[in-house]
């Protein structure tokens, strides 16, 4: 370290930046506020919604991203963000502003009025990590100042906030979520299989709206516990009542970028139903299967810490987060199975089987290491290697947004490898930017079409 | 017979031709035909439907269309339409089976397709294709041969056998043209420029749409310009080869034109392809073909303009003449009224010359900057010819009238000001930055964006507290000039000066496609065929311009956030058009904006420069001497073997321009180089001007450099105890040459790994060498994907390694967290990317085949934790225990050993930090604090910003060169307790990331240090900065710190706009050096 003498400036320059406020939601003024939100797509925020109407919150649930929320995005956020930046922090804008015009209120009254409940990133390695703070400026820019954000993180296990907060983000808030975004994949596979199997398809759509109301409706009531089991029960009498047609169509596995692959909406230009409606049959990106990846990863980050402590204190800390993440991924599996269980979405040919982390972990350990924690990067070279040795699908697609780190930047790479050592899978990666659906879906045709090749093959040879 | 047949039609829609093929159930081809549209599509389509119909009957077929203009025509007739990778890859697949890959080149997009084959004899391939950008594609080929005064039958079977090749930008079609035009002037074979053209389209291929992949056999080149132009297939069957060299590919044993080579037919594959793909595909679409009757009635309609709602359009760009009258008003350019200069005869004045790159300005102004004269010339390809004929017009004027202008002084701005400057014995220079400036502040006040748009050249000025922060430039890409006006007045065959007045006749204007130039020809001819106006297509035309400027050039989605006051500028701003879609923009989207359009738009730079000239002559005599002696002023130039560069084994051509100035002597200026020894005549001189340079550089630290030669050097501080080492260790170590990539996260941690492979007794640890334009040409054959810049140089310097070094193992370890100063935050994390580097360029080599094995050496990529000191022991013990044979002893005596090789290049170069912020506290001097990650230290990343600075004496400091001493903090951070120094939270909450944590927190620390200035520099395509942007700004703005913008940093040396950069940044740096000079000599000082 240096010993030099350390001249000060003469003067120091003053008029410093304090940041943007993001001040707490506080019991006293719980009744005022509106909680808004939406989570990559609309079946898991009108799920989520059950809590809050249990709770007696006010809410509005913003539903699914649509194309003009880009632009809301780019307007008032950073240059050279990614298009899942712009579609999220876009839509906000778009519903402050349609407030704005349905109640007349002012940008001021409406800081003060509402507020905005996300997910904040959970890891880092990529920009997704830094959205809460991209949400900061496009409201303060947007005219919104001192709008209010409430952040939280995908581990149950969290601490919950202090006594003042109006809003606690406690284990059943956690446990809320998690059900709601179960719910929302179990759909998103019936929906799958439906649409591809049903001997007609025109009331597919409403049939499970339906469905969707009755399961929420039961989440609704305060033993949603039982409930919810019950009424998926029901939702399964309904579904199996559906006739379908036999034989295996063109099978495409989709995955990818969290965003990309989850969106089923504008946001990835609806790739899985147009892939549907070309003729095939979709294996959907799982939400539970991310959050599961999460508490994954932080089980290795503990198992590391435990390794390394340097005192027992920070071995019991470890410790005790590991076995956290445990009883968390416990907890989850639990539910994902019961539901599953209930549903029985095997009677309506709907895919719901997640993987063995661990045994992905290993698949892709020499290619991309698995404590790179990038997000799906790594996880998707798995899962190509995993479906190129089983050999049963017939198009893999990896969906990721323009200049995604882990994504475009690093598995892109290391996929080029996997492809030439496994060129029986009809590989192809596609890169959103929010607006060029036109040239993505042509390429996704070609792939369609080597997977219908592929199949028509299998099934002349049987 | 044929008419019972299943019949298929397979109908390609280019933008230049249109092909049509059919086709029966056994994909027999009974009918083809191809020709030229000439902008007529549908008509030509009609044509060739009524002759199938005659042919065939007009029954029953199934139509599978193609082709950028086959969607409208398909919608026409019941066709289907199917994207054009996927008929051409889908053709190919049936015609040759054995082919690894195609190249097709179109008149405005070029593809590739590579096939994959699985053991069970499955094929899949993936394809790339440039879908934004007309660059390396066939558009530019009409177009300049028809400059070319050769018959396109020559053109046609030109070899480019023993050609020479010259260099030809084809990144983008317009930029391409620019440097054919230049070529000719310079007098070189006409012959040598169509196939350097050739050359450049191929060559810009490889390097864009390949993405790291070699083209296996059998390579199919298809596509007009392949079928047409025999140059093409000889260069690509050059090319080629060299790729399957470097990639090691085995080929099939045959000569290589039956490797390469361009099928007959080729111009039909899309068409054909079409239908097989669509009968695949859709197996449902059977004979949906609806007859030509709605083709033709839309040809009828497109006629009488009832077509026209089938495209979008908008209102044109005014709804009234009278409206045009009041928008005229106000911003017409009036014609310059020269003043009444009564009974004068003898005016004082002070001269400024503006020598752009396609025109010349000259003018004089009065003692209070008032225009007293004015010229302006397009350019006749050379500025000092430009020149002396304005100056012979003066001087004749004079003589005229009898007034007699007595120059005072004079100044120059422009590209050109280096030799005009010297030939005309001129005062001062100024970058033309600063000279508009000036002329804007002169005539408006303050503003925040000046917006200069010329024939070819954009620039957009950022200006905050009077400076300007940010330039942006159109260095890559020509979409948004003034350009493409002109040139579609010329095919309507309307005067530009009529532009105006004919687009304001249109109440209605179709909405154009922003971005590429030569993509919005292929919009003018649909608009065209549905029966568009001249008149509403030249406005629809204008109504893109500020789409094009704005958004694509200047990407700023939010102009409300830059500020309210334009100024509008340049050659275009003459056009009325361009200036009320510009205007209408503006305010469309600015709250309050004010709009100027400069009085004296054409000449605004060269006013700049008579300002200069007047404010800085002071009580000095100027050196210029009169018109009569400037009109005189003549030169010679040399292009030759005995011109050419000779001070290093590049051997750059340059050209060499003996100019006899107005004293009469004669000094030779060259222009042309490449680098700035290239400046010289001889060898002394160029040796003096490079010992000239080294003391410049030597009056200010530049510890950006400094940093980069730290890093590398040798860090051997230990060596292990004999005791703890085995014998077969020692023996097996001393085998080992390190070889560790120059990049990336070893821009941080080099001494760390060097101290320890060097302390466990390798014999060797080297580096790969620095980031070059060689080692970037040599090795970016490998990157398959597209990352930034830092990412993607990477399989360079590990082909650097493997080719060029003699080591037996590379090291490229994964660094996943970067320790850190800054306390408090939610991580120390490396970004994904360059932690997955490493995995990225192991892909890359062992691909195809395993070129580490292949060398014999061994690819290491250990992933370490380097925040957390035990765990990157640990880390580092379980990846080289058995590789290095390695105790546990070992591994902590060298892991230390590192450390302290850490703590050494870190203390190093914060002593010296600190003597240099002593020298500007002391010596009342600015110093620039260049913010980057680590590896911005890279010289080739940097592109050598830091030295720049360097050499005009402001010292430069990195990040990692600032004390973090409370000896030093506490005074900038009043108040603050020692650990909340070293904090962001309150800016910055979500700081997950290492480096840009540590950007941010030195943010914090200039915007309170009144001697730092901030270079903010970044890649493009980082992930992590992007978010940053607008904060670092606001924590640099609030306390009024000058910070200037590097960003979207990448491989391209953009020199001319770097160079314009440095020299604004230098004006304000200066500005503000003078402020505090004076502050302290005049002002009571006020201890921190």
């Amino acid at each position: 370290m240096t010993e030099k003498k350390i001249i000060a400036p003469k003067q120091v320059r003053v008029g410093q930046w304090e940041g943007y406020k993001n001040e707490p939601w506080l019991k006293q003024d719980k009744k005022d506020v509106t909680v808004m939100f939406n989570f990559v797509e609309r079946r898991k925020s009108m799920f989520l919604s059950a809590y809050f109407t249990r709770k007696g919150i006010k809410f509005i649930d913003m539903g699914d991203h649509v194309k003009e929320d880009v632009s809301y995005g780019k307007l008032y956020g950073n240059r050279m963000q990614c298009n899942p930046i712009y579609f999220t922090s876009g839509s906000l804008i778009r519903n402050l502003l349609k407030i704005e015009k349905e109640t007349g209120l002012s940008k001021e009254e409406i800081s003060k009025k509402y507020i905005f409940l996300s997910g904040g990133g959970q890891c880092g390695p990529c920009r997704y990590g830094m959205y809460p703070q991209e949400y900061l400026k496009v409201l303060n820019e947007a005219g919104y100042k001192n709008f209010r954000i409430l952040i939280f993180g995908s581990d149950l296990g969290q601490e919950e906030g202090t006594e003042n907060d109006a809003f606690k983000f406690n284990l059943i808030f956690r446990i809320n979520l998690a059900i709601a975004l179960i719910l929302a994949d179990l759909f998103h596979a019936a929906e799958c299989s439906l649409m591809a199997y049903a001997e007609n398809t025109d009331g597919i759509e409403d049939l499970l709206l339906e469905c969707e109301q009755i399961v929420l409706r039961a989440f609704e009531k305060p033993y949603y516990f039982w409930a919810v089991p019950k009424a998926l029960k029901k939702v399964n009498k309904k579904l199996t009542a559906v006739k379908l047609k036999d034989g295996q169509k063109p099978l495409i596995f989709v995955t990818g970028e969290f965003f990309a692959n989850l969106a089923h909406n504008d946001g990835n230009y609806n790739l899985r139903r147009f892939i549907t409606s070309e003729g095939c049959e979709v294996i959907p990106g799982n939400f539970t299967q991310r959050t599961l990846y999460d508490n994954w990863r932080r089980s290795v980050e503990a198992k590391r810490g435990m390794k390394y402590a340097e005192t027992k204190e920070e071995y019991k800390f470890h410790k005790k987060f590991l076995k956290k993440q445990k009883m968390s991924s416990w907890v989850i599996k639990k539910i994902y199975n019961s539901y599953v269980k209930a549903l029985k979405p095997e009677e309506f040919r709907a895919r719901t089987e997640m993987m063995d982390i661990d045994k992905m972990a290993e698949l892709a350990k020499d290619f991309y290491h698995p404590e790179i924690f990038g997000g799906e990067g790594n996880l998707e070279v798995a899962e190509a290697i995993d479906h190129a040795q089983r050999d049963e699908i017939d198009g893999f697609i990896s969906s990721k947004p323009f200049g995604c780190m882990p994504s475009s930047g690093v598995s892109d790479g290391v996929q080029s490898k996997i492809m030439h050592m496994y060129p029986n899978l009809n590989f192809l990666s596609i890169e959103t930017s929010g607006d060029n659906d036109v040239s993505i879906l042509s390429r996704v045709s070609m792939l369609l079409l080597k997977a219908k090749q592929r199949r028509e093959s299998i099934e002349k040879e049987k | 017979m044929a008419k019972q047949k299943e019949l298929f039609l397979g109908l390609d829609v280019g933008s230049t031709t249109a092909k049509v093929v059919v086709i029966d159930n056994e994909n027999n081809i009974l009918w083809q035909k191809y020709s030229r549209h000439n902008a007529h599509q549908q008509e030509l389509v009609l044509d060739y439907l009524k002759q199938i119909e005659a042919e065939f009957g007009s029954s029953k077929f199934t139509i599978f269309a193609t082709g950028s203009g086959g969607k409208v025509i398909a919608d026409m007739i019941g066709g289907k339409h199917i994207q054009e990778v996927n008929a051409v890859t889908v053709a190919v697949e049936y015609i040759h089976p054995n082919a690894g890959s195609v190249v097709e080149l179109g008149g405005q997009d070029a593809k590739v397709i590579l096939w994959n084959k699985a053991k069970d004899g499955r094929k899949t391939s993936i394809s790339y294709m440039n879908d934004k950008c007309a660059g390396g594609t066939g558009a530019s080929l009409d177009r300049i041969f028809s400059k070319v005064n050769l018959h396109i039958d020559d053109i046609q079977n030109l070899s480019s056998e023993g050609v020479t090749i010259h260099h030809i930008a084809a990144k983008c079609g317009v930029f391409a043209e620019t440097d054919v035009v230049g070529l000719l002037k310079a007098g070189v074979d006409e012959k040598e420029i169509v196939v350097s053209l050739c050359a450049a389209i191929v060559k810009q291929n490889i390097e864009v749409l390949l993405h790291g992949n070699a083209l296996t056999d059998d390579v199919i080149l298809l596509g007009g310009p392949h079928t047409y132009f025999k140059a093409f297939a000889e260069i690509w069957r050059k090319e080629i080869p060299k790729l399957w060299d470097l990639h090691k590919i085995p080929t099939k044993n045959k000569p290589i034109e039956e490797l390469v080579y361009v099928p007959e037919n080729s111009q039909y594959y899309a068409a054909i392809g079409a239908v097989l793909f669509g009968k695949e595909s859709y197996k449902d679409i059977r004979n949906n073909y609806t007859g030509y009757q709605k083709l033709k009635e839309l040809i009828s309609q497109s006629l009488s303009g009832f077509a026209k709602p089938m495209s979008t359009s908008r209102d044109g760009l005014v709804q009234s003449a009278e409206e045009v009258e009041e928008f005229a008003k106000e911003y017409r350019i009036l014609e310059f009224e020269q003043p009444n200069f009564g009974n004068q005869r003898n005016i004082d004045c002070f001269l400024g010359i503006d020598g752009g790159s396609t025109s010349s300005k000259m003018v004089l102004i009065d003692n209070d900057g008032e225009l007293l004269y004015k010229d302006y010339v397009l350019s006749k390809g050379n500025p000092i010819v430009d020149i002396t004929a304005m100056f012979a017009k003066l001087s004749d004027w004079q003589k005229e009238t009898g007034i007699s202008f007595n120059v005072k002084s004079s100044g120059v701005t422009g590209y050109a000001s280096d030799i005009l400057k010297k030939a005309f014995s001129l005062d001062s220079a100024i970058v033309e930055t600063i000279a508009h400036l000036k002329s804007a502040t002169h005539y408006y006040g303050d503003l925040d964006i000046i917006c200069d748009v010329g024939g070819q050249d954009i620039k957009v000025m950022y200006m905050k507290h009077g400076r300007v922060v940010d330039i942006k430039l159109n260095t890559q890409c020509s979409a948004g000039n003034g350009y493409f006006l002109q040139s579609m007045a010329n095919q309507f065959n309307i005067p530009i000066e009529e532009y105006a007045d004919r687009a304001f006749t249109a109440r209605k204007a179709p909405v154009f496609n922003y971005g590429c130039a030569v993509f919005m020809e292929q919009d003018k001819v649909n608009f065209q065929q549905l029966g568009w106006s001249k008149e509403e297509i030249m406005a629809g035309l204008a109504l893109v311009l500020p789409q094009n400027i704005w958004n694509y050039v200047v990407q700023e989605t939010n102009l409300n956030r830059v500020g309210s006051r334009f100024l509008l500028q340049g050659g275009t701003q003459k056009n009325l058009a361009a200036v009320k879609a510009q205007v209408d923009f503006i305010k469309e989207r600015v709250d309050d904006a004010k709009v100027y359009v400069h009085k004296y738009a054409d000449v605004a730079g060269a006013i700049g420069a008579a300002i200069e000239a007047k404010n800085t002559i002071g009580e000095k005599t100027s050196t210029f001497g009169d018109f009569e002696a400037a009109s005189k002023v003549s030169f010679t130039t040399q292009n030759d073997e005995s011109t050419r560069c000779r001070f290093c084994s590049n051997y750059c051509t340059r050209n060499f321009i003996d100019i006899k100035t107005t004293s009469g002597e004669t000094v030779t200026h060259i222009s042309g180089y490449a680098c700035d020894k290239g400046a010289s005549v001889s060898l002394e001189e160029m040796k003096a001007a490079q010992a000239k340079k080294k003391q410049l550089r030597g009056n200010s630290a530049n510890l950006v450099a400094r940093s980069e030669e730290l890093l590398f050097q040798d860090y051997t501080n230990h060596n292990l105890p004999n005791n703890l080492t085995s014998k077969e260790a020692k023996e097996k170590r001393a085998e080992i040459v390190v070889g560790i990539p120059r990049l990336l996260n070893l821009f941080y941690y080099a001494p760390f790994f060097n101290a320890y492979f060097k302390t466990l007794g390798v014999k060797d640890v080297v580096y790969s060498d620095k980031t070059s334009k060689k080692l970037w040409e040599e090795g970016n054959k490998w990157g398959s994907i597209d990352p930034c810049f830092p990412a993607k140089v990477a399989p360079a310097h590990v082909h650097n390694l493997l080719k060029k070094k003699n080591v037996t193992h590379i090291c490229f370890p994964m660094i996943t967290h970067i320790e850190s100063n800054v306390q408090d935050t939610l991580g120390n994390n490396a970004c994904v990317i360059q932690m997955g580097t490493p995995e990225v360029v192991h892909a890359a080599f062992t691909r195809q085949r395993d070129h580490f094995k292949e060398s014999d050496k061994e690819y290491w990529k250990p992933l370490i934790r380097m925040d957390r000191r035990p765990e990157a022991l640990g880390n580092l013990y379980e990846y080289f225990k058995d590789r290095l044979l390695l105790t546990e002893e070992e591994n902590a005596f060298a892991v230390n050993a590192g450390f302290e090789a850490m703590e050494k290049y870190l203390g190093t170069l914060r002593d010296e930090g600190t003597d240099v912020l002593n020298d500007l506290v002391e010596n009342d001097r600015i110093g620039v604090l260049f913010i980057g990650h680590p590896y911005h230290h890279d010289s080739g990343l940097n592109h050598n910003i830091p030295e720049e600075f360097q050499a005009l004496n402001f010292p430069v400091l990195c990040i990692e060169s600032l004390p973090i001493s409370e000896e030093f903090l506490a005074p900038l951070f009043m108040g603050k307790e020692y650990d909340e120094t070293q904090k962001i939270t309150d800016v910055w909450i979500r700081n997950f990331n290492r480096n840009t944590n540590t950007k941010l927190w030195a943010a914090k620390v200039a915007s309170r240090h009144q001697n730092l200035a901030v270079i903010d520099m970044s890649s493009f395509k980082c992930g992590h900065d992007a978010p940053t942007y607008s904060y670092i700004d606001r924590i640099l703005d609030a306390s009024g710190t000058p910070h200037f913008l590097f960003h979207d940093v990448d491989q391209n040396k953009p020199s001319a706009s770097i160079k314009i950069r440095v020299q604004s940044i230098k004006y304000f740096l200066e500005e503000e050096q003078r402020l505090l000079k004076e502050k302290y000599n005049v002002n009571e000082i006020v201890e921190a």
